[in-house]
């Protein structure tokens, strides 16, 4: 049984430098100065980032411990803090092409052909044991991205506590990217069903087969061209009358 | 296949009939040596919690291999969330977890609300935490009781079942609705809690622990529910991180990870729990834990209702949330803004972002990726169900083990159909 | 049945009574075969749980047989994947057999009207009650089942599943000798 709060990585004094949010590089707007969103809320100590001044030539008194609320707020600025570094340190190792935040959270953006190298570098070198989910975007609706479709890779490390999303666009034309799956377990079911659902095939996966649709399902739903409704594939089953004994088909 | 005795019909291989439709049905393939079968187990099957399939491959009695099948409840949720309004949406999150609804209208309606950066008020935010820790045991005593009933004990369901129709009556006084409550709204929730809600809650509690300990009093300590569960279905820590498992499976096997305690998200930074975790991760520690986190769950909602702040529920942003109902029809600018926030077109506009938000919920991590793109709609909107990527792993608790105990795992691991399918 | 071969050989009114007496049998005995796919599925366990206790109807006997059961509840989303295995579930249960659509979902696609979900199951197979809810209260259920029961106490079943089938049975016993002797 462990007691909260669990003050993780814990790395120097209460106060460092604030969060703020870094000039964009990808195809992500960020919104300016976002105060931590729905984050320890009812304490309105809890917003004021620093609280002790520094103790001025005639004071003698020494400066008020920080309470429980600042503790807290301090963390998840710590935290923030971490993960735009590591997203940075993945930038410069791998040779991303771009980094973005928004609302506090990392996207880095790499090339299709590196990614399998830059997930293998977050893992063993950065420390992102845990594949949270991975899922696809398709753009084609949307201004200020360069390619069709787009992979994002969620990402976590469990040890200290941060999250990272790493994107790779994929053309139209030849939507395919290196699995993940031998990296981590996860990978399997989470890019069947990318498959199943955009039709971006992930080269080296044991087991590229449909998972949520039928496996003679003629097209990718999650498409931005398929209608809502389907072209009607579930009107095409035989009616059962009453009294009947068999299928006859 | 030369063995009469192996052939109940006396019929050669190739003169077996194939079963009425076709393909893949339960038959004894032909090449396969004496002992070896490959059975159906699903869709349709009292044991399969939902619509789950797998297909073992059997030795005997010993389960070789396991191919699950999902797939059969898919309903399209994230297409059909790229055609509806974000409020329009809460409807359908009941439907994924529909065990514990109001746990997928909170989490989702957090991860908007970090898309806006808006921020509920304070009261909002505690109803919609005992709301959240009340769905959890709502969900927890059901998959326990459920597991239970699984092996034998049919009675533990039925009690579950009586204190969930508390939960139940709990749910419509406050929402309406016993099962799919639409609770949340984008900034806050849809009514605000009427009077006596914190009675009843707290008239809820301490029968919540009388069923707590008739339920360990049955199970605990019963020689059957040990032997089939002890040591069945074992999923090691590596396993669970590198499969991506979460909550109280991922806590069962010795991870040490509650989103609640560790991204702390809402008001649980004020509040005073532990995270009971197991090392074994087998059947018996999943049970355990349900039953621990039952309890601190319950603890949560006791300091909320001695917490419950007074004042509005909802934020105060007039282009997120409805104006009240006497302000539009007495005030110009409240009229508008119903008007703005009502008509096809128009609605919540996000900005232009990607924003994922996860909550802890009763099965594990419940993630929301939304995509927004500046209109009233979402352009994309994911959900990462923990069921899905929970439900991967029975690959490796089953392995080598007898098909009852593919039951006792498949009672433990707690998939919801609706939300691994959506 | 072996008295249902001899109806025509009472008196018109014993026989009415006999038919009366055999529906009250049936409609006092439906064992549900609970198809239960999504949300509907946790309300219907609620109505055969405690409170809402529909073995009170004598629907108590739960078999996930489809051979054993008599009716077909049919509660939740169905979608492409699950019909062809609620088509195969239909037709292995044995006459007489009812079917009720639980819910909003299997009445009408309910909610969601997409790609993969099935708009209502009866087009797709014969549906004796229809339930409206998202879910259903478990007083709805307990109202449904009611009407089902009113539904067998009016029709002769045994005329109706003559007429389905197409097995002549009572009235008709010359018909049946014969084809007997023809080895049908």
């Amino acid at each position: 049984m462990t007691d909260e709060p669990k003050a993780r990585g814990a790395e120097g004094g209460p106060m460092e430098k604030k969060s703020e949010s870094s000039a964009p590089t990808g195809g992500v707007t960020p919104s300016p100065q976002s105060a931590p969103a729905a984050q320890a809320a009812a304490q309105p100590a809890a917003a004021t980032p620093q609280s002790t001044s520094p103790p001025g030539p005639q004071s003698t008194t020494p400066p008020a411990p920080p309470s429980p609320a600042e503790l807290r707020s301090e963390a998840r600025k710590r935290r923030v803090v971490r993960e735009q570094e590591l997203a940075q340190k993945l930038v410069e190792k791998a040779g991303a092409q771009g980094r973005a935040s928004f609302r506090d959270q990392e996207t880095v953006t790499i090339d299709r052909e590196k990614a399998f190298e830059t997930l293998r570098i977050a893992k063993e070198s950065l420390g992102f044991d845990m594949l949270a989910d991975v899922t696809a975007v398709d753009y084609s609706k949307l201004e200020g991205h360069p390619e069709r479709f787009a992979v994002i890779w969620n990402l976590l490390s469990l040890s200290q506590e941060c999250r990272l999303r790493v994107k790779a666009y994929l053309p139209e034309d030849d939507p395919t990217v290196a699995t993940a799956s031998s990296l981590w377990a996860a990978a399997d079911w989470g890019e069947r069903e990318v498959y199943d659902m955009f039709g971006i095939e992930f080269k080296g996966h044991p087991n590229m087969k449909r998972i949520l649709m039928p496996d003679d399902y003629g097209s990718f739903p999650l498409r931005k061209d398929y209608p809502l409704r389907g072209r009607g594939e579930r009107d095409n089953f035989t009616v059962l009358k009453r009294g009947q004994k068999e299928l006859e088909s | 296949m030369s063995d009469p005795r192996m052939r109940p019909t006396g019929l050669a291989d190739e003169e077996m009939p194939l079963a009425p439709f076709g393909e893949r049905a339960a038959s004894i393939e032909p090449g396969l040596s004496e002992q070896e079968m490959v059975i159906n187990f699903g869709p349709q099957h009292p044991a399969t919690h939902g619509t789950l399939r797998l297909v073992l491959h059997l030795e005997g009695e010993r389960v070789k291999r396991v191919e699950p099948e999902i797939g059969y409840l898919h309903t399209g949720f994230e297409k059909f969330g790229e055609s509806r309004t974000y409020n329009q949406f809460i409807v359908t999150t009941d439907r994924m977890n529909y065990m514990s609804a109001m746990c997928n209208n909170v989490g989702y309606a957090m991860a908007i609300e970090e898309l806006l950066g808006i921020q509920v008020p304070p009261r909002g935010q505690f109803i919609r935490t005992i709301m959240y820790e009340l769905s959890r045991i709502s969900d927890h005593i059901l998959s326990v009781g459920l597991q239970a009933m699984d092996l034998g004990a049919f009675s533990v369901m039925l009690w579950a079942f009586i204190e969930r129709e508390k939960l139940y009556d709990v749910f419509e006084l406050a929402s309406g609705g016993r099962l799919t409550t639409s609770y949340t709204r984008i900034g806050g929730l849809a009514y605000d809690a009427p009077d006596d809600l914190v009675p009843r809650v707290r008239s809820f509690l301490p029968r919540l622990k009388t069923l707590l300990t008739e339920i360990e009093g049955a199970l605990s300590h019963n020689r059957i529910f040990l032997d089939r569960t002890k040591d069945v279905g074992v999923l090691t820590r590596e396993d669970a991180i590198a499969f991506g498992v979460t909550g109280p499976l991922a806590r069962a096997s010795g991870v040490d990870r509650d989103l609640r305690r560790d991204r702390p998200y809402g008001i649980y930074e004020e509040l005073k729990f532990d995270v009971p975790v197991h090392e074994e991760g087998d059947v018996y520690a999943r049970y355990l834990q349900r039953i621990a986190e039952v309890r601190e769950a319950s603890r949560i909602v006791e300091q909320c209702l001695d917490k419950l702040p007074e004042g509005p529920v909802n934020a105060l942003d007039n282009k997120v949330v409805l104006p009240d109902k006497d302000a539009v029809y007495t005030r110009m600018e409240s009229l508008i803004h119903h008007f703005m926030l009502e008509m096809p077109g128009h609605g919540v506009k996000t900005p232009k972002g990607e924003v994922y938000h996860a909550t802890e919920s009763p099965n594990g991590e419940l993630g929301w990726f939304v995509i927004g793109d500046g209109t009233a709609v979402p352009y994309r909107l994911r959900c990462r169900p923990p069921s899905f990527y929970n439900y991967q792993a029975i690959q490796r608790m089953i392995g080598g083990s007898l098909v009852s105990d593919v039951v006792s795992c498949l009672g433990s691991v707690n998939v919801i159909a609706g939300e691994l399918d959506r | 049945m072996g008295l249902e071969n001899l109806l025509d050989k009472f008196p018109p009114f014993f026989s009415t009574k006999i038919a009366k007496l055999l529906a009250w049998g049936r409609k006092n005995s439906i064992w549900p075969m609970p198809f239960g796919t999504a949300c509907c599925a946790i309300e219907l366990m609620s109505t055969l749980s405690s409170r809402y206790d529909l073995a009170r109807f004598g629907a108590e006997v739960v078999r996930f047989s489809p051979r054993q059961s008599d009716l077909l509840i049919v509660g939740g989303r169905v979608t492409l994947k699950m019909m062809p295995v609620l088509q195969r579930i239909y037709l292995q249960m044995p006459e007489p057999k009812w079917v009720l659509s639980m819910g909003a979902c299997a009445s009408c696609g309910g909610v969601f009207d997409t790609y993969t979900m099935i708009q209502g199951v009866d087009q797709f197979i014969p549906v004796d009650v229809y339930v409206p809810g998202c879910p259903p209260r478990p007083e709805n259920m307990i109202t449904a089942l009611q009407m089902l029961q009113d539904k067998i106490d009016a029709g002769d079943v045994q005329k109706e599943i003559d007429a389905r089938t197409g097995i002549p049975m009572a009235g008709r016993r010359e018909e049946l000798m014969q084809l007997r002797g023809a080895g049908k």
